[in-house]
């Protein structure tokens, strides 16, 4: 009989310890390729987050101080390689006149007129066809034809919530002032943009860019070109190549409020998940490499005996991983489509559940390749030394009945390379903190550190163990203490099992907490800095352009006499240059002593408000990191006094304006930046009369064209586009739980199946079956307690270590915190699922047949 | 009153055309203080027997009643106990605890049965002086040799001190010398405790030992030999053990 034919046999003749095999490389794989798609999941929403505040476009090219530019200084772009999408706009200010039944004007309103390349336009921005006329239908596209634009009656677009809130309607006659007089038009559809950004500006009219051109005498200028890159990577060198190539005052920049959105936002969460990531690797390995320890060790007699009768070791190598190379293809490829199912329906039951979309990430290679890759060549190391050992002990050692326990002297080589390894880890944490090294690096860090202190795990089991099994001792003192004996038979594999325990022990509670600060740091800056109940606006500024939307002159006062309004500031957004950098300038009056304007992380609340008042500015975190300064230092800016230095009162955290933002009061800025109007009027109400107030606001904004948003619509908003990064990183913290506790059940039902014989001779010479099974059960708390643990103070050490990470990015660590019920509540389920997971392994054990148990080798 | 009565014992394995009777209809007395050799080729049934007696299997059909009780009318936990109160186990495969050292192994069964480790301890040490272990009561099964950890298994099953001592194959992995010691040590327990001993042996000088011999055959009792008519059965002594050594 061939040796081939043999292996065969022996997969046969053992069906359940074949069969835990191969569910052990299921899942391996399984976890490494959901854990991916749902990351992947994550990843977009947490993209399609940014994409919603800022748009699509990666690259703007804009005059310098928000002017027009010719639009012969950029045909070039064109011709630039990799650039997919080039979306050129102007945009003016006009006020819009409705006419009532006799063709009078009847309201005015004032609006922002954008004008597009309408198919560009809604890449960029994500617009939506909402009713009317299709702007993006094939045919319209002949729109932009110069020819046919003039021949056809001037139409125009209009923002769902500008309709809204106007009442406008699809088919209405509307006049338009613009510099060439008052211009008919009508409007033929609405749409709307899905970028928060845009919202902000929702008093938006739309046109094709020739028509804004004609209306505005502005023929060939335009304001900004969005540009869409193919290659996120290529996105640098294309700029570069922009800016050799445009004239003087025109430059190329990434949205400011993309780059440092994005940064903001996604430095933790991704970090977050590229550990989960790597987390479920090394489970997967831990869960896979276990299993064929223990399904080669248990094979050791048989090897043996083939060795006693003359198969060489050559030959002894080659069938154990023949046998692995086939169980960890057909494993992976088996873990790989449950994976993809497993991920699909857990994003669809938590986007149901929380009632979010959570984007679904597509069949891609990578974690195909990775989760094949892992499954095949985890299952052969993990087959390969086990079997190298067998081949290597005479016969007559591997034929004994007692199998040999694993080496004193390996445990303390583990242990001396687990302190090195978690002290290599803190250093490369430590030196991406603090920049030495990308900060990328720092979660390999983090990951080392753990897989250090599993490394510690096998030499320090003995008084683990006994720490662990001491409350069990209480309850069940026999069975707890032969279950302690039986995890330290193997310290190695009992390492492993507590690795998976501990591994997603850390990734559980590291991520939980990661969101929770991150959730926590955003809607406490927002509670803080947004503090009014209402917003009452007009158009929302460009805040790259500073272009003006102001509002009627004494509106604010007007609002400030209403009954129940206890407190109304007014707001202003304007654009500055401090050296390389272009900062938003947020105008206040600072007029209350006793409101919070900042979310401070360097001043005194009362001195940085007197500062403020006497002239100082502020900073947000971004610029004052960017630009290397802190309180005391000074800031220089450009203004009609030219470069002037101002002292810096305070730094406070900003999420507005990717935290490029310099906060003055207003007659600094107008003395300094000739900034006058509003843009927005900031209203605290008194809650017993907040219905009121908005009634009241409502009635006067509409009588004034502008816009009332109170503070719930915007926390809803805010809320809204966190939901849905949020959701994917609880799906991906689920999948942690899932792999862990099949991983759990594995290697615990493995581990009992090698206990086979001694579990049959217990039972025959006194042990009851509730006896197995509480012994069963002590060893799976046992594990438990010692990953549990551990898992704990590492999971709040990784959530730490990742909040300090944005640091570097944010100029702010991310507040930590401490969430008890949290941990009370990851601490009970984890203590559930290791119950829930012994179960069947314990029963199983309990209802042994006890004659074959005896004959078990 | 026999301390064991045997009744039409039967016992199948498997059902429909693959069904095997191990036992057919076996009929058994043994009186308290015996030491009974089972001898007979492989597949005759008396392991089969003896896992019956000991309460590890169920009889298909029969009475198996060990000091009265009926061990076919047990559940699965009451014949745990009666293995754990009244039956010592000896297998050939000594069948230790590897991570519990001598005298730990010898207290098992007292501790799962509830009797406080001090004084199970005690027992336990008592019991390995029986089988002069006293003085390797620390050491694990690894580290000490066959007949060595035979006569800690000895010693487990004496210390529950059991109405009857269930060896099967006690000498099987031993050689000569460990194995007179470890059938001298059954011996003696037998004569001088008039401890009931029922021993399955493929080895006539180790059947020789005890007091009356069964000879198994096809699933039944096929002869029944005392000890005073050894002498004049011999040729089943040696037919049983040319019957193992060539089965």
């Amino acid at each position: 009989m061939t040796l081939s034919r043999l292996s065969l046999r022996e997969l046969q003749s053992r069906p359940a310890r074949s069969l835990l095999t191969l569910l052990s490389i299921i899942i391996g794989a399984g976890a490494i390729v959901a854990t991916y798609i749902a990351s992947d999941s994550a990843r977009l929403a947490q993209r399609a987050m940014v994409q919603n505040v800022t748009g699509n476009a990666q690259l703007e090219v804009q005059a310098a101080g928000g002017g027009s530019f010719d639009i012969r200084d950029v045909l070039f772009l064109k011709e630039i390689p990799g650039v997919s999408v080039i979306s050129p706009s102007v945009r003016r200010y006009s006020t819009l006149s409705t006419l009532d039944e006799q063709g009078k004007p009847d309201r005015k309103l004032r609006v922002q007129l954008l004008g597009v390349d309408f198919d560009e336009d809604r890449k960029v921005r994500n617009v939506e066809y909402i009713a009317g006329k299709d702007p993006y239908a094939a045919s319209f596209s002949d729109l932009q034809d110069e020819q046919k634009t003039a021949a056809l009656e001037p139409e125009v677009w209009c923002d769902e919530g500008l309709a809204k809130s106007a009442r406008l309607s699809i088919g209405q006659e509307i006049k338009l002032l613009t510099k060439t007089g008052n211009q008919s038009a009508k409007i033929v559809g609405f749409i709307k943009s899905n970028t928060a950004a845009s919202a902000f500006q929702s008093a938006v009219l739309l046109a094709p860019t020739r028509t804004i051109q004609k209306w505005t005498r502005s023929t060939n200028k335009l304001d900004l070109v969005q540009l869409m890159i193919e290659d996120p990577k290529q996105v640098e060198p294309i700029r570069e190549q922009i800016a050799g190539k445009l004239p003087e005052g025109v430059y190329v920049r990434e949205p400011p409020m993309r780059s440092e959105l994005a940064n903001e936002s996604t430095v933790a969460i991704q970090r977050g998940l590229l550990i989960a990531t790597i987390f479920s690797l090394v489970m997967a390995g831990f869960i896979i490499f276990n299993t064929f320890q223990m399904n080669v060790g248990e094979r050791r007699r048989q090897l043996g005996i083939l060795r006693a009768i003359g198969t060489t070791r050559k030959q002894i190598l080659t069938m154990v991983l023949r046998e692995a190379a086939v169980l960890g293809i057909v494993g992976s490829v088996l873990g790989c489509l449950l994976g993809y199912l497993g991920a699909d329906l857990l994003n669809q039951s938590t986007a149901s559940l929380l009632g979010i979309s959570i984007p679904s990430s597509g069949v891609s290679i990578a974690p195909i390749a990775i989760a094949i890759g892992c499954g095949f060549f985890v299952s052969l190391l993990g087959a390969f030394l086990p079997a190298l050992t067998a081949a290597r002990a005479s016969p007559s050692d591997a034929m004994k009945s007692v199998s040999q326990t694993d080496s004193k002297a390996l445990w303390a080589a583990w242990f001396l390379g687990g302190w090195i390894i978690i002290a290599l880890g803190l250093f490369i944490f430590w030196a991406s903190t603090y920049g030495l090294i990308s900060v990328r690096l720092g979660t390999f860090g983090i990951v080392m550190v753990i897989l250090g202190v599993i490394l510690l795990l096998p030499a320090s089991l003995p008084w683990l163990t006994k720490i662990a099994a001491a409350p069990l001792m209480v309850w069940m003192p026999v069975e707890a203490s032969l279950a302690r004996r039986q995890v330290l038979r193997h310290p190695g594999r009992a390492a492993m099992t507590i690795g998976i325990l501990l591994v997603a022990m850390a990734m559980g509670l590291g991520m939980a907490f990661t969101i929770l600060d991150n959730i926590r740091d955003v809607q406490f800056w927002y509670k803080r800095t947004i503090v009014g109940d209402f917003f009452v606006r007009a158009a929302m500024p460009d805040m790259s352009s500073g272009h003006a939307a102001d509002m009627p002159e004494g509106f604010p006062e007007k609002v400030a006499a209403l009954d129940g309004v206890l407190l109304s500031d007014t707001m202003r957004f304007v654009s500055a240059r401090s050296g390389e950098l272009s900062v938003i300038v947020i105008v206040r009056e600072f007029n209350s002593s006793t409101q919070d304007y900042f979310d401070l992380v360097q001043g005194q609340a009362d001195q940085v408000l007197r500062g403020i008042q006497d002239g100082q500015v502020v900073l947000g975190s971004v610029l004052a990191e960017r630009a290397q300064l802190k309180v005391g230092d000074q800031m220089e800016l450009e203004t009609n006094e030219g470069k002037i230095k101002i002292p810096i009162a305070g730094v406070t955290n900003e999420y507005l304006a990717g935290g490029l933002t310099l906060y003055m009061q207003s007659q600094q800025a107008k003395r300094l930046l000739s900034v006058e109007g509003t843009d927005a009027v900031i209203v605290r109400a008194d809650p017993s009369k907040r219905s009121e107030v908005k009634q009241a606001l409502l009635k006067l904004a509409d009588a004034e064209g502008l816009m009332v948003q109170s503070f719930q619509e915007m926390a809803d908003m805010v809320e809204n586009m966190i939901s849905g990064v949020v959701g994917g990183l609880w799906v991906v913290l689920a999948l942690g739980a899932v792999i862990a506790a099949f991983g759990l059940i594995n290697t615990l039902a493995m581990n009992i199946l090698e206990q086979t014989r001694e579990i049959g001779m217990l039972r025959v010479v006194a042990m009851t079956r509730q006896q197995v099974r509480k012994m069963i059960l002590a060893q799976a708390l046992i594990m438990a307690i010692i990953g549990i643990l551990p898992g704990m103070i590492l999971g709040v050490g990784v959530a730490a270590a990742m909040n300090l990470s944005t640091l570097i990015v944010t100029g702010h660590a991310v507040r930590f915190q401490l969430y008890p019920g949290f941990m009370a509540a990851a601490l009970v389920a984890e203590i559930v699922i290791v119950i829930l997971s012994a179960m069947f392994p314990a029963e199983r054990a309990a209802r042994l047949n006890l004659a074959k148990a005896m004959q078990y080798e | 009153m026999p301390i064991i009565e045997v009744r039409n014992l039967t016992k199948q394995f498997g059902a429909g055309e693959l069904a095997v009777e191990v036992l057919k209809g076996v009929n058994l007395q043994i009186e308290a203080g015996e030491f009974v050799a089972l001898m007979g080729p492989s597949g005759s049934g008396k392991s089969t027997l003896m896992n019956i007696i000991g309460g590890i299997e169920p009889p298909s059909t029969g009475q198996v009643l060990l000091d009265g009780v009926d061990i076919g009318q047990l559940d699965d936990d009451q014949r745990t106990l009666l293995r754990r109160r009244r039956v010592g186990f000896i297998f050939q495969a000594f069948n230790l605890i590897p991570t519990l050292n001598a005298i730990e192994n010898v207290a098992l069964p007292l501790q799962l049965d509830g009797v406080a480790w001090k004084q199970a301890q005690e027992r336990a040490q008592i019991a390995l002086q029986r089988v002069e272990m006293g003085h390797r009561m620390d050491h694990v099964p690894s580290k000490l040799s066959g007949g060595e950890q035979q006569r800690v298994a000895i010693a487990r099953a004496l210390a529950i001190e059991p109405v009857i001592l269930l060896a099967d194959e006690p000498t099987g992995n031993l050689d000569s010398r460990q194995s007179s010691r470890v059938t001298e040590l059954l011996r003696d327990l037998a004569m001088y405790t008039r401890q009931t001993i029922i021993m399955v042996t493929h080895d006539a000088t180790v059947a020789r030992t005890a007091f009356r011999l069964l000879k198994f055959k096809d699933g039944n009792i096929e002869r029944d030999i005392a000890q005073e008519d050894f002498e004049a059965n011999a040729s089943v002594f040696h037919a049983s053990s040319v019957q193992n050594a060539t089965g």
